[in-house]
C-alpha cells in the first residue's frame, strides 16, 4: 500500500522538472513522520524510485529533464517521441529500471562490505582520474563535429569555473551576486538548454503535429527494441551500480557514463542522437542501478552516497536509528526492510508506469499551440522550485537562448551540461590530491585504480588523436 | 502633541494585543539550508511542536544557497511582522559577516534575536591508520612534522574548518587542509585514509567512533557527550580555550515587535523542553537549549569576536 502510494506521489514530483530526487524526498519525509519506520522508510524508498522515473518522462516527453540524471535521457527519448516512440522509450525506460533496480538490490544484499571496501579506495586522485575519464568521453556525446564538442565542452568547464575558489577562497566570475557564489547550478542550466532550447526552435519550425498512438501494444518496446536494448541494460546496470557506490559521482555521472559507453561499443554509433533505444536503455539503467547502489555506503558505513540518501538517513534519525556502521548489526528487521521496500518499489514502479504510459503519451496530442506554453510554464517552475529562487528562472531563461543558438549552430548542449556536472568535482578532486600529495603528480599514477583510469583517459584522447594524425600522413603520402 | 501620545498609545496597545493573538495565519521558518541537513531537521522538530501549540501551521522553506546568504536575505528583506523568521547556525550570524565583504544586507542591524534552539558540539577524530590516539601525541607528532598533518573539513570557512583552525593556534601546531564539498565525503575520505584528521558534529561522528572505525580524540564542548562518554573534553585532553561547536538558533526581521519576540522566545523555550523535542534533538547529537534575546545576542557576539579574529589573522577567505 504504502509503496503504491509512495510511487505514484514520486512520479507526480518528479515529473515536475527541477523537483529532482532530493528536494521530492525531502518535501514528503513529513508526511512519514506519523508512519511507524518500517512503513515510513518503504514509503520513501518507493518514492525515491518514483522521481528517478518522473524525471524521466518530461525527458522524453518534452526534452526537459526532470532531474539531474535524466539529463542525457533527452538526447535520444525525445528524438524517439519525435519519431512517434515516446512509449517504447518509456517503456524501455522502465523495464531497464526495474531490472537495474532488482539486480541491485541483489548484489546490495550480497556484495555491501565488499563494495563498501572499494568505495573507500577511491581516494581524491580516483576520483580525479574518473572524472578525467568522463571528461574525455565527451565527444561521444557531441553529435557529428568532435571539434564542436570540445568547444561546447570548454564552454562548459569555463562555466564551472564560477564561485569560490575551493582552496583559495578566491571569488571567481562572481561579479558580487552572491547567488553566483556556489557556483552555476547546472539543473536549470540543463532545463534551458534543453527543454526552452527546443520550444524556441520549434517555434520558428512549423513542426508537423507528431504521430501518436495510443494502443498498448504500440506503445510498449516491441521484441527488436528489447533484442537492441537488453545488452545496454546489462552494461548500465553493471557500471550504474559501481559508479554509484562511489560517493559523490551518484546516478548523474553513471547516465552519462553509461550513454557514451553504449555509443563506443555501437555497430551503430551514428544512431545515437537520433533516437536509438539503447541511449535511452542504458543511461535510465544505469542512474537507477547507481541510485540503488548509492544505499551501500548508507548502510554498510552509515554515510550517505548520495544527496537523497543524505535525506533519507535524516529520516533514519527522526526515528531514532544512529547512522554509522553500527546500523545494520543494532536494527537488522529494518535495514532488510529497506532492502525488501526497495525491491517492491521497482515492482510497482513497473507496474504503474507500464499502466500510465498511454496517458502520458496521450499528452503529446495537446496541440502544440498549448503544448508549447505548457513547457515554458514547466521550465519556469521547475527552475523555481529547485531553490525557491528567482535567479535560477532567469539563468534558465538565459540557458534557453543559448541552447537556441547551440541548436541552430551544431553545437552539443550535452556536452556542456556534462562539462558543468563534471567539472567542479574534477577540480576539487585534482587540487585536494595535489595537497595531499604535496604538489606531486605522482600520485595519480602509483595508485592502481588511478593509474588505470589515468591510462584509460590518456588513450581516449590519443587514440583518436593518432587516427586523425595517420588519415592526415596517408592523405600527404597519396 | 496629544496626538501623537495617542497615536504612540494606540500603537503600544494593538501591538500588544497583536501579541496576544498572534499567530493567527501560517508562519513560516526560512531555513537557509537544503532539506535534509542537521540544521533543516532541529528546524523542522521545533517547528512540528509550535505547530502543535500555536494551532496555526509553521512551514519551514528552505532557501539554500551562498552559506546561508540568499535565505538569510530573504528573511532580511520580509516583512516584520513575525510571520517570517529564520532559522541561523553560527556560520550565518558569526561567521559571515567577518568571511564575507559585502553581505547584501546589514548583519549588525537586519536581525532581532529571539532563541537558541539547541548546541552542536563537534568531535575530533582520526583515521585509524593514524599513528597518535590521543590529543597529547597529537600535538607532540605535529610539532615534530609540520604541515605533514592532514586535516578535512567540511568546506573552506565553515565551522568546523574554523574549529581546527583554533585547535591549531591554541596547540601552536601547524596542518594542513583539505577541504570537501559537505562532511559525508569528508568523513569517507578519513576512514579509508586518505586523510589524517577531521572535527565534524558529534552526530556525524559518534557511530563511526563506537564502531572502532574512527578514533575519538577529544570532544570541543565543555561538557562531555552523552553520545560518547569516553572521549575526553579538549580541555581535559590539556587544551585550553579551543572550544567551539556550532548551534541552532531563531531570528526575526529586526523591526518584528518587541512583544512578539518575547512570545515566541517564551514558546520555543517551552518547545525545546518537551520531552519529545528533547529527545529528537539529542538523536541528532544536539544538546537542547533555548535562550533569551539578550543571551542569544550574546553568543552571536562571542563567537563572531573569536571566528573573526581567526579568520583575519589566518587571511581566510570564503568558499
Amino acid at each position: 500500500m504504502m509503496a503504491v502510494a509512495g510511487v505514484l506521489v514520486g512520479m507526480l514530483i518528479g515529473a515536475l522538472p527541477g523537483v529532482g530526487p532530493p528536494s521530492g524526498v525531502a518535501l514528503l519525509l513529513p508526511l512519514t513522520f506519523g508512519m511507524e519506520p518500517t512503513s515510513g522508510i518503504i514509503m520513501l524508498a518507493a518514492m525515491y524510485a518514483g522521481t528517478m522515473y518522473g524525471g524521466t518522462i518530461t525527458s522524453v516527453l518534452i526534452n526537459t529533464p526532470g532531474e539531474s540524471a535524466s539529463v542525457v535521457t533527452c538526447l535520444d527519448g525525445y528524438q524517439m517521441a519525435l519519431q512517434g516512440r515516446a512509449g517504447p522509450a518509456l517503456g524501455i525506460a522502465a523495464i531497464g529500471s526495474f531490472i537495474a533496480g532488482t539486480v541491485g538490490v541483489v548484489l546490495l544484499m550480497l556484495v555491501s562490505p565488499a563494495l563498501a571496501r572499494w568505495a573507500l579506495s577511491f581516494g581524491p586522485p580516483e576520483t580525479f582520474a574518473l572524472m578525467l575519464l568522463g571528461l574525455t568521453t565527451v565527444t561521444m556525446l557531441a553529435g557529428e563535429d568532435p571539434l564542436k564538442g570540445y568547444i561546447s565542452m570548454v564552454l562548459g568547464l569555463m562555466l564551472a569555473m564560477v564561485g569560490f575558489d575551493i582552496i583559495s577562497g578566491d571569488a571567481r566570475y562572481g561579479f558580487g551576486v552572491p547567488e553566483l557564489m556556489d557556483g552555476i547550478d547546472f539543473l536549470p542550466v540543463a532545463i534551458g538548454l534543453f527543454g526552452l532550447g527546443e520550444v524556441l526552435a520549434g517555434a520558428e519550425e512549423k513542426t508537423a503535429q507528431m504521430k501518436i498512438s495510443v494502443r498498448l501494444r504500440e506503445v510498449l518496446p516491441s521484441l527488436a527494441d528489447w533484442a537492441q536494448s537488453k545488452w545496454a541494460i546489462a552494461r548500465g546496470t553493471v557500471l550504474g551500480f559501481l559508479v554509484g557506490v562511489l560517493p559523490g559521482a551518484g546516478p548523474t555521472v553513471a547516465s552519462f557514463l553509461s550513454y557514451t559507453v553504449e555509443k563506443k561499443v555501437s555497430r551503430t554509433p551514428e544512431r545515437f542522437g537520433k533516437g536509438a533505444i539503447e541511449g535511452v536503455a542504458a543511461p535510465e539503467s544505469a542512474n537507477n542501478a547507481a541510485a540503488t547502489a548509492a544505499m551501500v555506503p548508507m548502510l554498510t558505513l552509515g554515510i550517505p552516497g548520495s544527496a537523497t540518501t543524505a535525506i533519507m538517513l535524516g529520516g533514519l534519525m527522526m526515528w531514532g536509528l544512529r547512522p554509522g556502521p553500527l546500523l545494520f548489526e543494532k536494527n537488522p528487521q529494518f535495514v532488510w526492510g529497506l532492502i525488501a521496500s526497495q525491491y517492491i518499489a521497482n515492482v510497482m514502479l513497473l507496474v504503474a508506469s507500464t499502466a500510465l504510459i498511454p496517458l502520458f503519451v496521450r499528452a503529446l496530442r495537446i496541440p502544440y499551440s498549448i503544448l508549447m506554453p505548457l513547457i515554458i510554464l514547466f521550465c519556469v517552475t521547475g527552475a523555481y522550485s529547485l531553490k525557491n529562487n528567482l535567479f535560477d528562472v532567469g539563468q534558465m531563461l538565459v540557458f534557453g537562448v543559448v541552447g537556441y543558438f547551440m541548436k541552430k549552430l551544431g553545437y552539443s548542449p550535452a556536452a556542456l551540461v556534462l562539462a558543468l556536472v563534471l567539472g567542479p568535482l574534477a577540480e576539487r578532486a585534482l587540487r585536494q590530491s595535489l595537497i595531499i600529495s604535496d604538489a606531486g603528480v605522482g600520485i595519480f599514477f602509483t595508485r592502481p585504480i588511478s593509474a588505470v583510469l589515468m591510462v584509460l583517459a590518456l588513450a581516449a584522447i590519443a587514440v583518436p588523436l593518432a587516427k586523425w594524425g595517420r588519415t592526415l600522413f596517408s592523405r600527404s603520402s597519396s | 502633541m496629544i496626538k501623537i501620545v495617542i497615536a504612540a498609545v494606540l500603537f503600544a496597545a494593538t501591538t500588544i494585543v497583536v501579541a496576544q493573538t498572534y499567530p493567527t495565519k501560517p508562519v513560516t521558518f526560512i531555513v537557509p539550508f537544503p532539506p535534509g541537513g542537521g540544521t533543516d531537521i532541529s528546524a523542522r522538530t521545533v517547528a512540528a511542536k509550535l505547530t502543535q501549540k500555536w494551532g496555526q501551521s509553521v512551514i519551514a522553506e528552505n532557501r539554500a544557497g551562498a552559506a546561508g546568504i540568499l535565505g538569510a536575505d530573504a528573511a532580511a528583506k520580509a516583512r516584520p511582522d513575525g510571520y517570517t523568521l529564520l532559522i541561523v547556525n553560527v556560520g550565518i550570524t558569526s561567521i559571515n559577516p567577518t568571511l564575507y565583504p559585502k553581505l547584501p544586507y546589514d548583519p549588525d542591524k537586519a536581525f532581532a534575536p529571539i532563541s537558541l534552539l539547541c548546541e552542536l558540539p563537534f568531535v575530533l577524530m582520526a583515521s585509524p591508520s593514524f599513528k597518535p590516539n590521543s590529543v597529547k601525541e597529537l600535538v607532540a607528532f605535529a610539532k615534530a612534522n609540520p604541515d605533514k598533518v592532514t586535516f578535512a573539513s567540511s568546506g573552506q570557512g565553515g565551522s568546523p574548518h574554523l574549529t581546527a583552525e583554533i585547535f591549531q593556534l591554541a596547540t601552536g601546531t601547524r596542518l594542513t587542509h583539505v577541504p570537501y564539498k559537505g562532511g559525508g565525503p569528508a568523513m569517507t575520505d578519513l576512514m579509508a585514509g586518505h586523510v589524517d584528521l577531521l572535527f565534524a558534529s558529534v552526530l556525524e561522528g559518534s557511530g563511526h567512533i563506537k564502531a572502532g572505525k574512527l578514533k575519538g580524540l577529544a570532544v570541543t564542548h565543555a561538557k562531555r557527550s552523552p553520545a560518547l562518554p569516553d572521549v575526553p573534553t579538549l580541555a581535559e585532553a590539556g587544551v585550553k580555550d579551543a572550544e567551539s561547536g556550532s548551534w541552532i538558533a531563531l531570528l526575526a526581521p529586526a523591526a518584528t515587535p518587541a512583544a512578539i519576540i518575547d512570545k515566541v522566545a517564551a514558546d520555543v523555550k517551552e518547545a525545546v523542553s518537551a520531552p519529545d523535542v528533547r529527545e529528537k534533538l539529542i538523536a541528532q547529537g544536539a544538546v537542547p537549549q533555548a535562550s533569551t534575546p539578550k543571551e542569544l545576542q550574546a553568543l552571536i557576539d562571542k563567537d563572531r569576536g573569536r571566528y573573526g579574529r581567526i579568520i583575519r589573522e589566518k587571511g581566510l577567505k570564503p568558499e
